[in-house]
């Protein structure tokens, strides 16, 4: 599993928890919205940027985003954690986008999202840790298959992987921000498992 | 539900399971979650992409991203929505009709004025030149006026009544629709 799917307290140890900022954010102290910008834009634009595979849109549909939680922030009760309803809030954005562009391209091809050829392997999605070059070189060919699997799934599919996968949500966390039931989001989970195990075959 | 089998496993990955028989999947699916994860022999392939696709990156210029979020969160609040008018600006709606046909009556008025004055001017500036017309006893007669170019030809027979422009038949040889085509042709041909 990748990363620590919801830290309780939302702050990663340091300074006030979500749940206090949301709270002061709520009152009208944008400060620490931008607290909050701060803490969670990093899980939210990797996200985008898995789903969509494009750094400048992904910046933006990022913002936009956070944006979209601004406005609709008087309206959170707190029954989700704040980063699970966010996350839901960059589904719906990432989504209204990929249908949109889908409308306006309708016929061609988003080579750009297909071929993994295009995905230029020193982007600033490459992992982090540093390595020996020809590890390195394995690393990123290995990555630029799993991208290549990725996007021969569906979009569903391959957001239920990324965010239990990449993420290490819950499967009650994900079936609330793709807003469908735990059942239907295990069984994205495992056809989609089973579909990537047979195109990473060796 | 017992332990499913490999075809019911499959059917329901499928999405072909339905009613009972998928309740009863979901269910013990989400009973046995670990143990349907170790049946599909995921663990490996899991950690892998777990380790190729990073959780958490920031975005490039991330001050920059932060301001221009402040910035769109910003104008949300300064521009309330529409909805949202004045209690004082509503109690003055009523005055919006009345001011619109104002309005509409003084640029009528407006309007006929300069029309008045246009054609003064245009009476100023005509020119009369000669325009050639393949009838005889026709007088032609072009008025420049700034940009427009009007041309008077006065003396034409009459419009026959039984003249059709759009069907372009008539019971009197070719209407204008059709002599213009037949004459295109000729030119082409």
């Amino acid at each position: 599993m990748g990363a620590v799917a919801s830290e309780s307290a939302g702050n990663g140890g340091d300074g006030p928890t979500d749940q206090v900022l949301v709270q002061r954010a709520q009152s009208g102290d944008y400060r620490a919205f931008d607290q909050l910008v701060t803490r969670h834009r990093g899980k939210v634009y990797a996200m985008i940027v898995n789903m969509i595979h494009n750094d400048a849109d992904a910046w933006d549909l990022a913002q936009d985003a956070f944006v979209k939680a601004w406005k609709a922030l008087p309206k959170f009760e707190h029954r989700a954690q704040f980063s699970t309803w966010l996350f839901r809030i960059s589904h719906n954005v990432v989504y209204d986008w990929m249908r949109k562009k889908k409308v306006m391209s309708e016929g061609e091809l988003d080579d750009q999202m297909l071929d993994s050829s295009r995905i230029d392997s020193a982007a600033p999605t490459a992992p982090k840790i540093p390595a020996r070059p020809d590890e390195q070189l394995v690393q990123n060919e290995r990555r630029a298959e799993i991208e290549k699997a990725l996007s021969q799934l569906s979009d569903e599919h391959r957001e239920t992987i990324l965010l239990r996968e990449v993420q290490g949500m819950e499967y009650t966390e994900i079936a609330d921000i793709m807003e469908c039931s735990k059942g239907t989001v295990m069984s994205r989970l495992f056809y989609a498992r089973k579909k990537l195990q047979t195109l990473l075959k060796p | 539900m017992n332990n499913p089998d490999e075809s019911t496993i499959q059917r329901w990955l499928k999405g072909e399971l339905e009613g009972n028989e998928l309740k009863q999947m979901e269910a013990w699916a989400e009973e046995n979650a670990t143990e349907l994860e170790a049946k599909m022999g995921w663990d490996a392939l899991g950690d892998e992409i777990a380790q190729a696709l990073p959780s958490e990156q920031e975005p490039p210029y991330a001050d920059f991203f932060n301001e221009r979020v402040k910035h769109h969160a910003v104008e949300l609040v300064e521009t309330p929505p529409a909805t949202k008018a004045s209690p004082l600006w509503k109690r003055f709606n009523w005055i919006l009709a009345p001011t619109a046909v104002a309005g509409m009556v003084f640029c009528f008025y407006l309007g006929t004025r300069i029309d008045q004055e246009t054609t003064a001017i245009e009476q100023s500036v005509a020119v009369l030149e000669e325009v050639y017309t393949p009838a005889s006893g026709v007088h032609s007669e072009v008025i420049i006026s700034g940009d427009s170019t009007v041309i008077v030809l006065d003396g034409l027979d009459e419009i026959p009544d039984a003249l059709d422009i759009v069907s372009g038949e008539t019971g009197q040889g070719l209407s204008p629709r059709m002599m213009v085509k037949t004459e295109r042709e000729s030119f082409y041909f």
